[in-house]
């Protein structure tokens, strides 16, 4: 024993010189490199570990059908079963074809991910070389895709055809070893169009595994902060690509939503709070009454607002989505109401109130009656977003510990958590089929960006990859 | 047989120095960077960071720290790294806290100093106008609120009562009043809690007998903080309501 704490001893001193650090250095890589299985094997185990803690919800969404012949599930967290998919690179004959063919490959992997019910599996553990094997069922070796763990096999390439790109993408169920038919119909697409084809296909991919087809193609509109302390709106695909600019002015913008072909802000340009819209290529001011003029949400001809009338008191009103003529006021009470949602199908409004003290949840007829309480626990809850089923309402809640995270809320007051211990939650949005929430996050302490949630909660994947400052995404309806 | 002796304890010593560097690496884990040391330094020079002008030479001071650990970290002393890691966030902290004490007095001899410089300055900002008055601003203190509060705090009082005795004796200048919140909670909300703030400053200020046809509110919620930074004195900074004075 002394002579081992001498052994130790000696190693202390030889490794407080800087100049062996190298060394050290050296051999620990060794270390690592013997060890590393058993070290990836203790992540996974951690991994699937985190994801079960951080799911807590009773959402009995049925999981997708698993494929038959085969048992092998991935599961992440309780009840959801993902399908394993091979992916591989999108096959490119000519050098003309090869941005597009990654761009094929690219959009295929990350919207398949985001899908939440498929397991793309890593190319990079394939044992054998797929970028050499054929398009068709004869040129198919699916024996090896089956040894990989693949239930599902994506087989893609592109081609050039005049100016356009011929994307042949198909599905083949590898224990039948033949294509699978979808409702998709691939044509020649210039460039522009390649990213709105693959999601096309992978909607279709998405309705032959679950009945239904997928949204993906769908988009987002949301506000940016720049560096100069403004905010622009921008809309982006719900993949978080395909980003576009609507605003280009000096000022701040804020609390974007879009329905039925236009998109409506609050805009600062002219120094109050105004309600401006977005239609048909121009920029017009809708409610410009001093003070606040905001949240506008949109159902069939009908557009909610929040307005101050002079600073006033913040109520809601349905205002004319044409002239901004008031047509109804909705509330009147001295506290703030704000953020009406649609139900969907326009028939009930839920909106935020601080007439209990802090901001509740609360719901009233698209007339403004019954009025009446929705959320009872916590002291600060807003952001509602209505289901488009109309069975729950998603909003944010601040916690005891002062965090901010997602929850939903049915009709009767019953309460479901989708985001836990993940940094701050905030401003949710369905999609419109209601398999998916957006919302922002600030975890990974690189400032407010989106994520994209299934709306049990139970996978989230990070949306924006670059910078940070996204606020109030809303799904474009 | 005498090599063998020889040989024996110094086989014995070299299987002794690999296991106690194994042992080594499991106890102490591999060398690597003091990336907590960086992490603190640099969050601490991040929270110092909007008050660097009136920081003074710590701030840069401690800034040049963290880079110089960055250069040792790459030369992969790590020891010198964090030590020097440390130096820089106890630097930034220290200079966080002098601004803190000389903020006010620092921030007006700042904007003194740039309209000495600059004297025909262009306009601030879009939002407030063209008969924004730049001048009387210098004059008038903010006042600062509670979290999710709509009273004045105490410690905004005096400064209430200044902007009260300012209101009258410049009769004939109009005021906007603009309500701000912290970043926490909804846009929207804090929209409306900025207008509430602004309006129960201008609802004190007609009870004292200012005209409330000179006084006019404006909103940003959390739109245009002061401070940039997610600490709790950020926070208080943000929540605010400014005398805005108007030719």
């Amino acid at each position: 024993m002394h002579v081992l704490l001498q052994g130790v001893f000696m190693m202390m001193q030889i490794f407080s010189n800087s100049r062996v650090s190298s060394l050290l250095v050296a051999i620990c890589l060794l270390a690592a490199g013997v060890f590393s299985s058993s070290l990836v094997l203790a992540q996974d185990q951690t991994k699937s570990s985190a994801n079960q803690t951080s799911v807590n919800n009773g959402f009995t969404e049925p999981a997708p059908p698993p494929a038959s012949g085969i048992e092998i599930d991935v599961r992440v967290g309780a009840r959801r079963v993902l399908l394993p998919l091979a992916v591989p690179d999108t096959q490119s004959a000519a050098e003309d074809t090869k941005k597009v063919a990654t761009q094929v490959q690219e959009t295929l992997r990350r919207t398949l991910d985001f899908a939440g019910y498929f397991k793309v599996l890593p190319t990079d553990g394939f044992f054998f070389d797929p970028s050499t094997e054929g398009m068709s069922p004869a040129d198919i070796n699916f024996q090896n895709w089956f040894n990989v763990g693949a239930q599902g096999l994506i087989k893609s390439s592109v081609r050039k055809q005049g100016d356009q790109f011929l994307l042949d993408l198909r599905l083949y169920a590898v224990d039948k070893g033949q294509p699978v038919t979808l409702k998709y119909t691939g044509k020649p697409v210039a460039s522009a169009g390649v990213d709105a084809q693959v999601n096309d296909f992978v909607n279709a991919v998405i309705e032959h595994y679950t009945g239904q087809r997928g949204v993906f193609g769908s988009r987002i509109v949301y506000a940016q902060r720049d560096s100069n302390g403004l905010k622009q709106i921008f809309s982006m695909n719900m993949d978080g690509t395909n980003r576009s600019q609507i605003t280009k002015n000096r000022a701040i913008n804020i609390l974007p939503s879009a329905s039925g072909g236009a998109v409506f802000y609050t805009s600062y340009q002219d120094g109050n709070p105004d309600l401006w819209v977005y239609r048909d290529g121009k920029h017009s001011k809708l409610s410009s009454r001093r003070g606040q003029n905001s949240g506008a949400a949109g159902c069939k001809d009908k557009l909610a607002v929040t307005l101050s009338m002079g600073g006033e008191n913040a109520d809601i009103y349905l205002i004319d989505a044409k002239d901004g003529k008031i047509e109804r006021r909705l509330t009147d009470h001295w506290a703030i109401d704000t953020s009406p949602r649609w139900s969907p199908d326009c028939s009930q409004i839920a909106f935020v109130s601080g007439r209990s003290g802090g901001p509740q949840i609360y719901v009233m007829s698209a007339e403004g009656a019954d009025q009446r309480r929705l959320t009872h626990q916590g002291s600060y809850n807003s952001n509602p977003s209505w289901s488009p089923k109309g069975d729950v309402i998603a909003f944010s809640a601040r916690d005891q510990f002062n965090h901010f995270d997602i929850f939903t809320v049915d009709l009767q007051g019953n309460i479901e958590r989708l985001t836990q211990d993940q940094g701050n939650n905030e401003e949710p949005t369905f999609s419109p089929d209601g398999r998916y929430v957006i919302f922002t996050s600030d975890r990974g302490g690189k400032g407010k960006r989106l994520w994209l949630m299934t709306s049990d909660g139970e996978i989230q994947k990070l949306l924006t990859t670059d910078g940070a400052g996204f606020t109030e995404p809303s799904w474009i309806h | 047989m005498k090599y063998n002796i020889n040989a024996g304890p110094h086989r014995n010593n070299l299987v002794l120095l690999m296991s106690s560097l194994l042992i080594l690496v499991f106890m102490a884990g591999c060398p690597k960077a003091p990336q907590k040391a960086l992490d603190d330094a640099e969050r601490a020079l991040l929270d110092a960071q909007d008050k660097s002008d009136c920081a003074g030479e710590k701030y840069r001071a401690a800034e040049k720290l963290l880079e110089e650990a960055r250069v040792l970290v790459e030369k992969k002393d790590y020891d010198g790294a964090e030590r020097k890691a440390r130096a820089a966030e106890k630097l930034a902290l220290e200079a966080r806290e002098y601004a803190d004490l000389n903020w006010e007095d620092c921030q007006r001899r700042l904007e003194l100093a740039r309209q000495a410089q600059n004297p025909k300055p262009a306009p601030v900002e879009e939002s407030t106008g063209s008969d924004y008055d730049e001048e009387e601003q210098l004059r008038l203190s903010t006042l600062y609120f509670g979290y999710d509060s709509s009273e004045v705090a105490s410690d905004s009082r005096n400064a209430l009562e200044e902007n009260v005795r300012w209101l009258r004796t410049n009769k004939d200048k109009p005021v906007v009043l603009e309500g701000h919140t912290d970043e926490r909670g909804t846009a929207e909300y804090n929209l409306s809690l900025g207008e509430k703030r602004a309006r129960g400053v201008r609802q004190y200020l007609i009870q004292l007998g200012i005209d409330g046809d000179r006084l006019s509110i404006l909103s940003y919620g959390e739109e245009k903080p002061a401070a940039y930074g997610q600490t709790e004195s950020d926070f208080s900074r943000n929540r605010r309501v400014e005398f805005i004075p108007q030719k």
